[in-house]
């Protein structure tokens, strides 16, 4: 009884752990859930964002809100980029996806920035960026299947 | 008129205290995921609740012992044992995502990190649980977290289609792109945070605590029964909120701010004041609980003597399990483990133990040497063999789902 839970428990925090991509296909549904992650933070940046420019929330809520996001964003960066690409197509993917993930995680930082600041129109300014990182994010989403 | 108040207040009190962290997370995960098709775990959660908290409270009320002093005795050391260390390592994952869960509503507050708030928020549940009267702190956080009532306005005012929502909630399907497990996994989870065995240990020893007899019986029903039922429609509030704003732009919770964000869009700042205050009091209360569950079992299970009402000069051994538990609790969401994912984890776990709270109370809701001519009646022994099976499965099932699905991701 003892080793078959000391087995569960070690299987769970196995499951905690990023596993090694062996073929292109494994290595692309990292990648697309790494985008699908990242699209779920900016669009709560864009939430946030919308909120601030209708006066809807407070300083404070705000901040935790988007500086959360960006965590997010960076965490889910961090992970997808220690993954090894298995080949050269991999790598390919890998520039495309690192590279809109890291506009991504800056936009998020800028705004993050800006609420901290207590400066609205820095915050309701990046909407436009958000909305934009937002539609390629998702495109590439599609795109990854 | 004084009767009518005090059942009043109850169900009030057990409306706002139905809520907590593992509600919160999972029925927030689960709207902004798959919308409301498992919005029918809620209503098998709450009914199940109802059956066993209503048995729990009986037994406490015409036995004047709590459930778990009786399943000891009734059950053996052995089993006693066994679901003393199950529900002991859940109460303590339950304590950390609670106490986790003050500190993060205070963050929301005031933007500063909630790991500065642990210390003083441990502290504070500590000071509560030391001084102020049972029903006291029964009541007031119970009623503050009547205003995560926020949600259901929030929820009417963002304007569902009815239509919709009745169908999906009536119809429920696996929705395209996830698995079969994923969804089992959830549905587990949102079974889990609506069961959490905590619970019932404090509602049986709390009924000891205020000195409960066969006259409090109704009270006691009235509370669970329309009490309980009204919290799960705060729950299904959050799903609702969630699968309204979340889903359509493909947002995954991952933390308290955006459990309330659809509320926030949908009432402002006044909303986001009535749910920051819910969010406290609701963990508040919780932790309370499950910081009590901890002294009560561990000093029902040696013999001990126990109680919140006890002095501490004379139940030293009890308020000392208290301290620890929430000290132990504190120390687990400062090394930075994410405090939502122990809310996940502590859910599943829940979940696993199900069977070895539930069981032996229906057990001894049917011994005549203990119930004294209250034993169950048909209807609830009925549904408490219902329940019974719905909880094994959901135990048998609940390490697998987490293991295949790794956690529902």
């Amino acid at each position: 009884m003892r080793i078959r839970v000391a087995g569960a428990l070690g299987l769970l925090v196995l499951g905690g752990c990023v596993g090694p991509a062996r073929t292109t296909d494994d290595y692309t549904r990292k990648a697309s859930t790494s985008v699908h992650d990242v699209h779920s933070a900016v669009e709560t940046a864009r939430l946030g964002v919308d909120a601030v420019a209708r006066d809807r929330t407070t300083g404070p809520y705000v901040s935790v809100l988007l500086g959360q996001a960006e965590e997010q964003a960076t965490s889910v960066q961090s992970t997808f980029d220690s993954v090894q690409p298995p080949n050269e197509d991999a790598d390919r993917l890998r520039d495309e996806v690192d590279g809109l993930l890291t506009q991504a995680v800056s936009v998020l930082g800028d705004v993050r920035i800006a609420a901290r600041r207590g400066d609205t129109d820095g915050i309701t300014g990046r909407g436009p960026a958000l909305a934009d990182i937002s539609k390629r994010l998702s495109d590439l989403e599609d795109r990854l299947g | 008129m004084k009767r009518f108040v005090a059942v009043t207040l109850g169900i009030l009190t057990a409306i706002g205290g139905f809520v907590d962290i593992g509600d919160l997370v999972a029925n927030a995960e689960v709207g902004a995921r798959f919308g409301f098709d498992l919005a029918w775990v809620v209503g098998v959660g709450v009914i199940g609740i109802c059956v066993f908290a209503e048995m729990a409270g009986r037994v406490a009320a015409v036995s004047t012992r709590p459930v778990f002093d009786l399943v000891r005795e009734r059950l053996g050391a052995r089993a006693a044992l066994a679901n003393l260390l199950a529900s002991s390592f859940v109460n303590f994952l339950t304590l950390a995502a609670e106490v986790a869960g003050i500190a993060l509503a205070l963050e929301l507050a005031s933007s500063v990190s909630y790991l500065l708030w642990i210390p003083f928020t441990s502290l504070a549940v500590w000071l509560v649980i030391w001084r102020v009267r049972f029903e006291t702190m029964e009541r007031i956080f119970g009623l503050a977290g009547l205003s995560l009532v926020a949600f259901a306005v929030g929820f009417w005012r963002l304007g569902p289609d009815w239509g919709s929502v009745f169908h999906s909630v009536s119809h429920p399907v696996v929705p395209s792109g996830e698995g079969h497990a994923t969804y089992l996994f959830y549905a587990v989870s949102l079974f889990g945070a609506a069961m959490t065995p905590y619970e019932v240990f404090f509602f049986s020893s709390g009924a000891v605590e205020e000195r409960w007899t066969t006259d409090d019986l109704n009270v006691n029903r009235a509370n669970v029964l329309i009490g309980f039922p009204l919290g799960g429609i705060l729950s299904l509030s959050i799903m609702g909120t969630t699968a309204l704003v979340l889903l359509p732009r493909g947002i995954t919770v991952d933390n308290l701010a955006q459990v309330a964000l659809p509320t926030v869009l949908a009432l402002g700042k006044l909303g986001l004041a009535f749910l920051l205050i819910g969010f406290f009091a609701a963990t508040f209360g919780a932790a309370l609980e499950t910081a009590l569950s901890s002294g009560y079992i561990i000093s029902q299970f040696f013999g001990w003597q126990w109680g919140k009402m006890v002095r501490p000069v004379d139940a030293p051994r009890f308020h000392a399990v208290v301290l620890v538990s929430l000290v132990l609790g504190a120390m687990l969401v400062l090394t930075s483990v994410d405090p939502i994912k122990v809310t996940e984890y502590s859910l599943v776990l829940s979940a696993l133990a199900l069977p070895l709270t539930y069981f032996p109370i229906l057990v001894i809701a049917n011994d005549p040497d203990y119930m004294h001519g209250r034993t169950n009646g048909r209807v609830a022994n009925a549904l408490g063999s219902i329940f019974l099976i719905i909880v094994l499965v959901a135990s048998a099932a609940a390490i697998p789902l987490m293991i295949v699905t790794k956690a529902g991701q």
